[in-house]
């Protein structure tokens, strides 16, 4: 997919008509639009948005106030329009969105869409690129210099977008979301609800139990589904109030931040050795068969041995001959008669003597006891290991070198005592050290390091909340099975009842196929997420890292093909958004043909990545928070980045941009007029250009988009 | 086969026939009404249910 050009009529400061026609030449993928502070660069990424989606960014003020001013002044029906022309696979598209003033007070718009020439409707914009991804396609200064990914230091942030469901809606996931809540409502439909003939207390009790667990469940589900974004947004919202906070108080802020990772350091490690020897205790219990299996197999070995010494494996004499000295009464070695007490003893040799093939099967039966009690010892051994390591890292009394399951077991249990103390205790000085900073309601003109640690609070709270939630529903969802089973065999008395039951488990189990999917959906997507914004940062940095991508869609940097996590620069750190939004970019137009051909579980999480294909995105000021060390870094990296990339920035350091002019398809000046700039020209090849104008008799501001090609 | 196909696989082997069949209806009505009105979509898949609900009965009887 492509845009082809943008054109905009009275649009916010845009006075009369303007065009951008964008570079589509995949070897100059940058579009680049110069234009100083207030000439609408802004405004200009929210053309895009409010054309496809009627909405805007984050933070887009004024949104009543779409036509512009001088317009408005000429004629107060005056109309703003915008339209985006784009292609996508061999189809041309159009969509325009005109509003007048009066109708933009109320937020009401025309919408025309058309494919080829063709009259089309807005979902067949939406189905290329769904609404879920606005925030990605078309990201403002402002995320930039908030994105919490730009604090390197800190770990495990992300961005305040949704990027599961993003993911998930680009792989029409969203039909399986969908899917999920209406079989939810179709559960507690009226027509599943008991007949209303029916009179039966105990029924009527397991079915109120029944529904009471469905509604906790459904509650745990709705809070599962929507706590990544809430995580998200709590996430971005502390990075900006923690930024606030340095600029307040630098000093106050690092101590408390300190002391604050510190014991969440501290509470984590604790989780995880509870979790450490919790399974180790599990491993323990598994095996434990192998104590009781040693004593049976040495036994069972040592009589084999016995067997073996004493000649009867394999038999020194056959049986054949022992059958014929008892038939003929001598002794087939010495041809001397047997006495009654020899044959006695010859009878029992006899009895207890193995035929050759016993034999074989006795060695081999031996061979096999002591594999396996080799394979005990190396099992035991490798747990006495693990038990060693647990125990020394608690401060536990360590196992003795020959201790066996059993005693494993009991100096994993001591472990376990000590894990779940240590985690009682840095869980409550945690909850100690967040109680003596609170805060609950702070008032206007608050200090801003008290907001951020409310801010950080709320993470806290949201991150072990996330951290329990699976647990949490799955136990909601056994409870919800066993309630239901109950009320299933109770109401099996009547029949119409019996059919209405019957109905809900065969809805319960569609609902289940499809939450699964979902989760698949966003488990594979994630991998193939991971890929992707791996593959995009190695083109913009040549860097040996890994970047991970957690469960939440946060992302954390390491050293490759280790633990250790990286503190990045602030370019570094910069290049990991662009890399973050590449990513999904790259990611969109192969899910979009998963989707298309309804291979969604096939193909999902086998995906590969390239520079040569992606959407395209617009990219408001990316460098506007950073000096020229870090911009030009920025700079470079962006046309490695996607096939289209358009970029309004300031011309500030226009000298940066040069430098890249060979990638660089179409450049525009966006030429500011107003009483509050001064006269400035922008230089671009060699050639002046008009970049702002001083003229007391324009007010507000007017712009004019000219080409610099 | 794809591990997510594999998993997809397996959990609809061990789906009953019946909800195979309200599964392969609520994916087509889901996917006519991705954009549009989904008000009535709930209430038609319990009427699925219970008919597939009913054919169950008929087929044990």
């Amino acid at each position: 997919m492509k845009f082809l050009s943008l054109r905009i009529h009275n649009w916010r400061s845009f006075y009369g008509d303007h065009q951008i026609e964008m570079s589509t030449d995949p070897d100059k993928p940058v579009t680049l639009l110069l234009g100083p502070n207030g000439s609408g660069k802004t405004a200009l990424l929210n053309a895009f948005t409010w054309a496809l989606y009627g909405s805007f960014t984050e933070g887009f003020k004024l949104t009543d106030s779409l036509v512009n001013f001088e317009a408005v002044a000429l004629d107060s029906a005056a109309e703003a329009w915008v339209e985006v022309t784009l292609t996508h696979e061999d189809d041309d598209y159009t969509v325009r969105r005109s509003t007048d003033a009066q109708r933009q007070l109320r937020q009401e718009y025309e919408l025309t869409v058309t494919k080829n020439g063709d009259r089309a409707v807005e979902d067949d914009i939406h189905r290329i690129l769904p609404e879920p991804l606005k925030d990605l396609f078309f990201f403002p200064a402002e995320t930039f210099s908030r994105a919490s990914v730009l604090d390197g230091d800190t770990a495990g942030e992300g961005t305040s977008f949704d990027v599961g469901k993003a993911i998930r809606s680009l792989l029409s996931g969203d039909i399986y979301d969908h899917a999920s809540a209406d079989l939810r409502r179709a559960i507690e439909s009226e027509t599943l609800k008991p007949p209303k003939n029916y009179r039966d207390e105990t029924v009527e009790k397991s079915r109120r139990e029944y529904e009471q667990s469905q509604e906790e469940l459904n509650a745990a589900e709705e809070r599962y589904d929507i706590l990544p974004g809430l995580l998200a947004s709590a996430r971005d919202q502390a990075a900006k109030a923690k930024q606030e906070a340095e600029r307040y108080d630098p000093k106050k802020m690092q101590r408390w931040q300190q002391e604050h990772d510190d014991l969440r350091s501290q509470v984590q490690k604790t989780e995880q050795a509870v979790a450490r020897a919790d399974d180790l205790y599990l491993d323990l219990a598994r095996t434990s068969h192998l104590y009781f299996s040693r004593l049976a197999v040495n036994t069972a070995v040592d009589r084999l041995n016995a067997a073996e010494e004493v000649g009867l494996m394999p038999p020194r004499i056959d049986e054949s001959v022992l059958e014929k000295t008892l038939t003929t009464g001598r002794c087939m070695l010495c041809l001397e008669e047997i006495s009654d007490d020899s044959r006695k003893r010859v009878t029992l040799l006899r009895e207890r003597a193995a035929d050759a093939q016993v034999a074989v099967r006795g060695l081999e039966t031996r061979s096999l006891l002591n594999q396996y009690l080799d394979r005990h010892r190396t099992e035991t051994d490798r747990l006495r290991e693990e038990a060693l390591g647990l125990a020394n890292d608690l401060g536990v009394v360590a196992p003795q070198q020959d201790a066996d399951v059993k005693m494993l077991r009991a100096v994993v249990r001591s472990c376990i005592d000590v894990a779940d103390a240590l985690l009682k205790k840095t869980n409550r000085e945690f909850e100690e050290f967040q109680a003596s900073n609170d805060v609950d309601l702070p008032a206007d003109g608050r200090s801003p390091v008290e907001v951020a640690m409310v801010k950080q609070r709320l993470v806290d709270t949201l991150e072990t909340e996330f951290r329990e939630i699976d647990v949490k529903v799955n136990t909601l969802k056994k409870k919800t099975k066993d309630a239901f089973a109950d009320y299933q065999t109770k109401s099996g008395k009547s029949d119409d009842h019996r059919l209405k039951t019957t109905a809900i488990e065969i809805l319960t189990d569609a609902k289940a196929y499809f939450d699964v999917a979902r989760k698949g959906l966003e488990e594979f997507g994630r991998a193939d997420f991971q890929n992707a914004i791996n593959l995009t940062y190695a083109d913009l940095i040549a860097k040996p890292l890994e970047i991970r991508v957690g469960d939440d869609f946060s992302i954390r940097v390491f050293q490759t093909d280790s633990d250790v996590e990286m503190p990045l620069s602030q370019s570094e750190s910069v290049l990991l958004l662009i890399s973050f939004l590449g990513a999904i970019a790259r990611l969109a137009p192969h899910y979009e043909q998963i989707a298309l051909q309804s291979q969604q579980f096939r193909l999902t999480g086998g995906v590969s990545t390239s520079q040569k294909s992606g959407f395209p995105v617009v990219l408001d000021a990316p460098t506007s928070p950073f000096d020229g060390e870090y911009e030009e870094d920025v700079v470079a990296a962006l046309p490695n980045l996607l096939p289209q990339v358009i970029v309004p920035v300031s011309a500030k350091s226009v000298e940066v941009w040069e430098r890249i002019e060979s990638s660089i398809g179409r450049a525009y000046v966006m030429e500011l007029t107003s009483t509050k700039t001064t006269n400035r020209t922008v230089r671009w090849k060699g050639k002046d250009h008009t970049y702002s104008v001083e003229d007391e008799a324009v007010d507000p501001a007017r712009t004019r988009i000219v080409s610099l090609s | 086969m794809s591990e997510f196909e594999d998993r997809m696989k397996k959990l609809a082997e061990n789906l009953s026939p019946e909800a195979k069949t309200v599964v392969k209806q609520v994916l087509a009505a889901e996917h006519k009404r991705r954009f549009g009105d989904r008000i009535k979509l709930p209430e038609a898949f319990a009427t699925a249910a219970l008919k597939a609900a009913k054919g169950l009965k008929e087929t044990e009887q």
